[in-house]
Formats: structure tokens, sequence, C-alpha cells
């Protein structure tokens, strides 16, 4: 199993510098941004207040740090759109191709001749996307270290912590539900795009529930309502539901995929 | 003991019936020919044995072992050639044996058969050619040294110098190990040079199993008659009950199925000058159970 979990992770290596270096330089502009924005703050407080208040509750902004701290900063300008987008799409990427990529390739039949059950196959392609996400949260997120020294800017490392314990908490769920279908399907496009449109979904949902009182409990339906990356940011926090909502869906989807690579035919 | 053991195997697919109720055994060291044209059902067996597909029905055991409940451990001692071209493009093929190597652990023999395939192990397998690509993939198949081949066209695309190579390191294998071997094949000639017995399939039905022997004795002969005079009128020679393929200005050809001795028999009290007959080839032989 250790010999699939690495050839995986080395199949995937280009990929990973690829979008490990577009996180870098996403980060890198935040930061040389950030000392310009908070000399300026008052100025972009004052023409904020024009936007509506469903607005800031759409997107979880707190004007009362949103350009005077770093973490209030990068938790509206990154973490509230850029980093869930760059995540869902290297998670899509991956996930989407572990088993129905392989069928898709016919190269799932290279494996499956060896003496090495579905089981060890699916729980090898698991891991090594588990690591590899485990990877790009700590690169997303804590490359911002070496900016902050480079700018002179302010952070409490301690959120880094938290909001890295959440990005990974989100990335596990969209994960496992994109290889539960990439074990359902023997198209890595049909996986991939099911996938997508599952989070559009949620993401929908999830404004909408903001907008409007009614539809308030639509929220709870979408993986974007738990990514409460202000509080992990701003108050150090995680809520204990979205913890509970990220493993139980990710055990859930993982152990439905498991089965159904199990039990189905494979033919390339 | 028999090396693989099909019973009843039945897989449908919704209204189609791929494979419907298919049996046979193979005996150790035996070369097992499948033969059909495309859809009989070739192709959904081997990935029944391979348990690549779960079958509707029916059981298959290879070495003792279920092939669906022990397959894993079973692949031990399986070495499995896809039709298909099913290798990863962006790797070498050093690195697919390096894999299979970690996998399976064990002695092998890459060297000897990257030799003998005469293979460069260091190209990337997008760049390699359809001869290579399967040469790699037999030596996937060969390098752990299996006690069954089960191959799907294991010559398709080689050239016939290469086809021979392939075919004399089946032959090795089965003399110097014992190793047992189910080849699927379109090629008449491969099967009846390389093969002890042949299935042949229809529509997912076995319509044959036979040794080549049996088949090249299996009664379908070509009579070349050449008389000495005129060629007697077709009435007359309905007597012989035999099929005319052909005439010719001094003689027929003529088709036999079943016992030959009495066609004989009937043909020497004809007038006849000179008489050829032939076994029917093995594609012939094919065909008649299509026709």
């Amino acid at each position: 199993m250790l010999a699939l979990v690495t050839r995986v992770i080395k199949d995937n290596r280009t990929f990973f510098i690829a979008n490990a270096f577009i996180w870098v330089l996403f980060i890198w502009m935040y930061v040389a941004f950030f000392p310009s924005v908070s000399e300026n703050a008052a100025q972009l407080q004052e023409a904020f207040k024009s936007y509506p208040e469903s607005f800031f509750k759409a997107f979880s902004i707190n004007m009362d740090v949103m350009f005077t701290n770093l973490e209030g900063f990068l938790s509206i300008e990154y973490y509230s759109i850029v980093w869930p987008i760059l995540m869902v799409i290297f998670v899509l990427t991956y996930g989407s191709f572990t088993i129905a990529g392989e069928i898709d390739r016919g190269t799932i039949e290279v494996l499956l001749a060896q003496p090495i059950s579905r089981t060890k196959i699916y729980w090898a392609k698991y891991l090594a996307g588990v690591i590899l996400i485990l990877a790009f949260v700590f690169l997303s997120n804590f490359s911002v270290v070496p900016f902050t020294m480079l700018y002179h800017v302010k952070f409490q490392w301690q959120a880094l912590l938290t909001i890295s314990a959440l990005g990974f908490l989100f990335s596990l769920s969209v994960f496992s539900v994109t290889t539960m279908l990439s074990s359902l399907f023997s198209s890595r496009a049909k996986a991939a795009s099911l996938a997508g449109g599952v989070l559009i979904v949620m993401y929908v949902l999830n404004i909408i529930s903001k907008f409007k009182v009614s539809v308030d409990n639509l929220k709870y339906l979408s993986f974007f309502h738990y990514f409460d990356h202000s509080a992990a940011l701003i108050d150090n926090h995680i809520s204990a539901l979205a913890v509970a909502v990220f493993l139980g869906v990710s055990l859930t989807c993982t152990l439905a995929g498991l089965i159904a690579f199990i039990k189905r035919d494979i033919a390339t | 003991m028999c090396a693989i053991h099909v019973k009843n195997l039945k897989k449908y697919f919704g209204e189609t019936r791929a494979v419907d109720g298919i049996s046979f055994e193979i005996k150790e060291g035996e070369i097992f020919g499948y033969l059909g044209p495309n859809g009989a059902g070739k192709t959904t067996t081997i990935r029944c044995m391979m348990d690549f597909l779960r079958p509707d029905e029916g059981m298959i055991e290879i070495l003792g072992l279920d092939a669906q409940a022990q397959s894993a451990k079973l692949k031990q001692e399986i070495g499995f050639l896809s039709e298909e071209d099913n290798l990863y493009q962006d790797w070498t093929g050093q690195e697919h044996i390096n894999l299979i190597k970690r996998i399976r652990g064990g002695k092998t023999r890459e060297s000897e058969l990257i030799t003998k395939l005469d293979f460069d192990p260091n190209k990337k397998v997008k760049t390699l050619s359809s001869g290579n690509k399967q040469k790699l993939g037999l030596i996937l198949a060969l390098m752990h040294q299996p006690k069954v081949l089960i191959l799907d066209e294991p010559t398709k695309g080689l050239d016939p110098l290469l086809q021979h190579t392939v075919h004399e390191i089946l032959q090795t294998e089965v003399k110097e190990r014992n190793t047992s071997i189910f080849m699927s094949s379109h090629n008449l000639s491969e099967v009846e040079k390389t093969c002890d017995r042949v299935c042949v399939l229809k529509a997912g039905k076995v319509v044959a199993i036979e040794s080549i022997s049996d088949i090249k004795k299996k009664k379908l002969y070509t009579i070349y008659i050449y008389f000495d005079g005129e060629v007697p009128e077709r009435k007359k020679l309905a007597a012989l009950d035999v099929e005319i393929i052909k005439e010719l200005s001094n003689g027929l050809v003529l088709s036999v199925r079943g016992e030959i001795k009495p066609v004989l028999a009937k043909l020497s009290k004809l007038n006849l000058k000179d008489l050829e007959i032939t076994h029917a080839s093995l594609e012939e032989v094919f065909m008649e159970f299509y026709i």
C-alpha cells in the first residue's frame, strides 16, 4: 500500500508545485497590500458604509477589523473566496481522478491485476489525497509567516493553527464527497462536474440564506456556512457543530465510496 | 488438478447477455486458446476471471481458489495482459516495473525479459509504439514468474518476428515452469501453433472446446479432383453427397465434412486423372462455427 501512496504523491508533484506557487503569490500579494490598506483604514471603512448590511452578512465581513489587522483583512480577501476556490479546484482535480480517472484511462487494470485488494487501493488513493491536502493546507496558510516578517506586519500565530484546522476539515469533506462520486462513476469528468455542481449549489444556498431570513435554515446544508473563516482567524474559534458536520460527512462519504468501489464492476 | 475451472459463468449487462453459461477447465501446464469474434464474450470472461467484473451467476476457481473471494491472494500467482493499452502514459517502462516489484516483492526476472524482447525501459509509455507497449505489458505479466497467465491478445501489434519470440517465451514458460496459459486471440495461426486446446465462443456461449489436433482432424477437407476427359454432369455427382465449391475446366473443388473414406470410395468409381486432399485450416474450421 505504501508503494502506491508514494507513487500517487510522486505523480502529483508537478501539479502540487504549480498550485503551491499560485498560492504563495496570492499570499504575498495580500500581505504586501496590507500596510497601505491599514494606513487608509478610516477612508476605506467610510466608503464601505454605503454597502447594504446583507452584503457584509453574506461574506462574513467584520468592518471593525477588516482594514485594521491582517487577520481580518485575510479573512475577507483571501479566505472568503480565493482560498476555498483554489482548494476546491485542487481537491476536485485530484479527488475525481482517484478512481474514476483511473477507470477512464484504463490504468486501474494495472493496479487491479496486482495482489492488492480493492480496499487497499482505495485507502492508498485516499491516504495520498489526505497527505496532499495537509501539505496544501499547511503551505497555503503558513506561507504568510515569511511575508509578515518581510513587511513587518503583526499577526497572531495561533490563528494560523485554527484556520488550518478548519481549512483541513473543509477540504477533507469536499475530498470525501468527490472520492465517493469518483468511486460511483467511470468517467472523471462526470465525477468532477457532479461534485462541482454540489459545491456551487452549497455556495449559493449559503449566500441566499444570508440575504433572506425566511430561508435562513438553508445555510445548514452548505459546507461554506461551517467554514467560518472569520471566527477562526479573528476569534480563534471553530464551532463544535462545524467539526461534527465536516467529520460526519467525511466519514460517511469515505465509507460509501469504499463500499461502492468494492462492489462495482470495473470495465475500462 | 485443473489450473482454471469456470462453471456456468453468466454476466449480463442489462438485456445484453455478454457471457451466458460458459463452462471450461484448463489443466496445469496447458495453453488454452479462447476464440471468438468481437462481442462473443472473450474479454468479459477474462474480466470476470480477474475479478474486474462480478459474475451474475456461476463460479470461477483458479489454482483451487475462488477468483472473487480470494482475488488478491490469487493474483500473486497470476500474470495478466490486457487487450487495451492500459499503461500510465506519463511513466516509463521502468517506473511500471518498479511499482509492480514493490507491490509484489519476491524474485523477478524483468532483466531477462527486457533482453529477450529487446525493450527500452527508460522511455515514457506515451512515446512508445503499440508493439513496444505490448512488450511492456508482457514483461509486467511475466516478470514475477506466475503459475497462471491470462493473456488478452498477447501478440496484438507485434511484428511476425516478435510474435515468434512471444510464442517461444510462452512455450518455455510451460516447459520450464509448468505455467498454465489462458489466451484469447483473433490470430488463428497463432492459436494453431501455440495452443493445446481451444474454446470457441459465439454470442456468449461455448460452441466447441477441442484440442488443436482434434480440430485439425475435424474432418473438414478440401478435395481437388481432376478428370481424365470431360467433367461428369452434376446429376452423376449428386451421389457423392459433397459440396462443390468451384468448377475447374477439367475438374472440381469439393468441400467434405465428416468421414472422408466413403467419399473416396465413391470418387474411385469416377474416371479420375488426379486427386489432391488438404486439411482445412483452423480459420476454415473457425468459420464453420459461424456460418
